[in-house]
């Protein structure tokens, strides 16, 4: 057996959030972790083997602890500790933190304060003349069960590995589910955004532990009035964030949160704060390459996380890609939908199987320009346009309806390549049911 | 120091006579004549390149199609178009041999738009899975012109950003500048600066598309015989019938 002593960052866990949450980052790494006075123990003798050796698994866990404390960075050591019995480990942390030289003579040396059990009688047994935890041991156990009670043998036992000790080991819920009271009331939304990130990195501790990686996530606030100018305000106001690919770094989801934040507008007050996953997945582990990675290999965030974010700030319809459709009114020919949730690749080749024609304009005028006439040209920006090539005839959509006029419904028209001098060569067409005249291509 | 300038091989430094064979990565532009021009014979990868156009000229496409069509084909990745003048026709980019699954559009929301587009332009050059950039942002301050071209260069990312005209004559960190004049059927390019010796003379490309200009001169010389028959003259050899979609979609539909 062997254990680990960490201290916790903060002793007072924040308000809503189980104390348990504190050790979820430690789950990967062993399943027996609980949580003891001011310290998480690790019992890590039975999977330090997976993790490359004793000194291996320590370096990790250094790197993986959260580190909430201000404490600088050669710090770290002080906040670890390891024993052959869970007591013994808190006990030489607690030594560690006062600044002391662990004793000579283990766990015998150890002073009588490091115990919890032994301090309620700490000045007692040193008017006995105990300094130390041998001290205490070589005593008589039915008088120091009868002075202090059994709790001190017990305590004593199992620090010596003699007792067995029963800790409630931290378990993972199954729903991650958190509630968190907000230390003061939040007045814009990008000010929830710093409680936010302390429940992500919680969420991030239980998929961690989980190997799971979250697709859909809640995060709700509680108003703290009931109605404001005699609006009845809903209790509770709520936001969702959607990925495309599972994730585990919290990177992306802070970014995401706060670009959704920066468009809220708070009702009213905001004094609790919740988050809850909706969907998560199974996380695929990267798959590392044998081989050093290449010179020049591709840096740089992957193309959802970059649409996500670009949606999510610029709005979802300022992002879109352009889906094909077998059709005849160029209008109709192409659909373009939000980047963010594109659909799938239409059969576009159903009308064109060898490819698509080519002498389509490049560019496409949405709604059809309409043409002023002289006599009977049609003139663009006050000049004539000299009709190159055509007519094409498109007789279609009748199955869309009238459309009112939209562009939509039965298009029967006579296109023309037409030349202008100021804008070049342009797609004209003639609208065969008014005789109107439209501008709908642009070529170079 | 006997070490001769010849020996030194340092990527990105090259004699200024031999800018033609600048060891920088480039991109085929599909033109020869203005592969002629550029340092390195191609578009710079890493690297701002821009266009100058007249105003209601829209004349970027052909330039930029053949290395784009290639460049999305081969390296399976993303194009993005932040704030295009107007909406691009698939259909023809399609025909052209652009994969327009691959692309995608970007338009800001109106308030503060300029900005945002070339905030938009920098995240897509940090996109891994972005391969060009094409960027329409006529009215666009120096420090962000400046961000641009630090973000192109730190990513290796092609970027080309599209101006109107009246920008020539101010000083830009692109290290490559291009100034676009249509002319009739033809195209004249010329190369306004680059990392090589100042060009003289303009290069002149076809503007439209081998297809649309067989199409006109099938139809003009129609018409030139439709005339010469009613006065009863000699016509022409005619020119090789191309098949079209204005001329010849009710073919394609069997």
């Amino acid at each position: 057996m062997q254990w680990l002593a960490w201290q916790l960052p903060c002793t007072e866990p924040a308000p809503g959030l189980p104390a348990a949450a504190q050790g979820w980052w430690a789950l990967r790494f062993t399943p027996h972790v609980a949580l003891l006075d001011e310290a998480l123990l690790l019992e890590v003798g039975s999977t330090e083997r997976l993790w490359g050796g004793r000194a291996a698994l320590q370096a990790l866990l250094r790197r993986a602890a959260p580190d909430g404390t201000d404490a600088p960075q050669d710090d770290c050591a002080s906040t670890w500790a390891s024993g052959p019995t869970a007591l013994q480990a808190l006990a030489l942390l607690r030594l560690k933190r006062m600044g002391c030289a662990p004793p000579q003579r283990l766990p015998h040396g150890l002073p009588l304060a490091t115990l919890t059990a032994l301090r309620p009688h700490a000045l007692a047994l040193q008017q006995l003349g105990c300094r130390s935890w041998g001290d205490v041991r070589v005593l008589p156990r039915a008088g120091v069960a009868r002075r202090f009670g059994s709790a001190c043998l017990q305590a004593l036992d199992q620090a010596w590995g003699d007792a067995p000790h029963t800790l409630a080991w931290i378990t993972l819920p199954e729903q991650f589910a958190l509630e968190l009271e907000l230390p003061a009331l939040a007045e814009s939304a990008p000010a929830l955004l710093w409680a936010g990130q302390r429940l992500l990195d919680a969420l991030q501790g239980w998929l961690r532990a989980r190997h799971l990686g979250v697709l859909a996530l809640a995060l709700s606030w509680r108003h703290d009035l009931r109605r404001l100018d005699g609006v009845e305000l809903p209790p509770w106001h709520s936001l969702q964030l959607r990925t495309a690919e599972p994730l585990q770094g919290m990177a992306h989801l802070r970014r995401l949160l706060a670009e959704r934040l920066a468009h809220e507008r708070l009702a009213a007050p905001v004094n609790r704060l919740a988050l809850r996953s909706l969907q998560t997945a199974p996380l695929v582990p990267a798959c590392h390459d044998l081989l050093p990675p290449a010179h020049d290999a591709a840096q740089g965030e992957p193309w959802h996380q970059f649409v996500e974010r670009l949606s999510a700030r610029l709005g979802a319809h300022s992002l879109q890609v352009v889906r094909l459709r077998a059709d005849h009114r160029p209008e109709a020919m192409q659909h373009w939908h939000p980047a963010v949730a594109p659909p799938p690749e239409a059969a576009a080749g159903l009308l064109y199987p060898t490819g698509w024609p080519q002498g389509y304009p490049p560019w496409l005028v949405r709604p059809p320009q309409p043409l002023s006439l002289q006599g009977h040209r049609p003139c663009l920006q006050g000049q004539p346009l000299c009709l190159l090539a055509g007519p094409q005839r498109v007789e279609s959509g009748w199955w869309d309806g009238d459309g009112g006029g939209t562009g939509q419904g039965l298009a029967q028209r006579d296109y023309f390549v037409a030349h202008s001098v100021a804008a070049g060569n342009v797609w004209v067409f003639r609208d065969r049911a008014s005789g109107a005249w439209f501008l709908q291509g642009v070529y170079a | 120091m006997a070490v001769s300038l010849s020996s030194l091989a340092v990527p990105g430094v090259w004699r200024g006579d031999a800018w033609a064979q600048a060891s920088q990565q480039v991109l085929d532009t599909g033109h020869g004549p203005l592969n002629a021009q550029l340092p390195g014979g191609g578009w710079p990868l890493g690297c701002m390149t821009e266009l100058l156009l007249p105003p209601h000229a829209r004349c970027e496409w052909p330039l930029l199609l053949p290395a784009l069509s290639r460049l999305c084909r081969e390296g399976a990745g993303h194009a993005v178009l932040v704030a295009p003048p107007l909406e691009p026709f698939a259909p023809a980019l399609q025909a052209a041999g652009l994969p327009v699954q691959w692309l995608c559009c970007i338009r800001p929301p109106a308030p503060g738009a300029d900005i945002a587009a070339a905030w938009a332009c920098e995240q897509a050059l940090r996109c891994r899975d972005v391969r060009a950039v094409l960027a329409w942002l006529p009215q666009l301050a120096t420090p962000q012109l400046r961000r641009l071209q630090l973000a192109a260069a730190q990513h290796r990312q092609l970027l080309w950003l599209l101006r109107p005209e009246g920008a020539r004559a101010q000083a830009s960190p692109a290290p490559l500048r291009l100034w676009l004049q249509p002319q009739g059927g033809a195209l004249r390019v010329q190369v306004l600066k680059r990392r090589g010796p100042h060009a003289t003379q303009p290069v002149v490309l076809p503007a439209q598309d081998a297809q649309l200009t067989a199409m006109l001169q099938a139809q003009a010389w129609r018409r030139r015989k439709a005339q010469a028959d009613a006065w009863g003259m000699a016509t022409a050899v005619p020119p090789q019938e191309v098949g079209h979609a204005v001329a010849g979609l009710a073919a394609a539909l069997h």
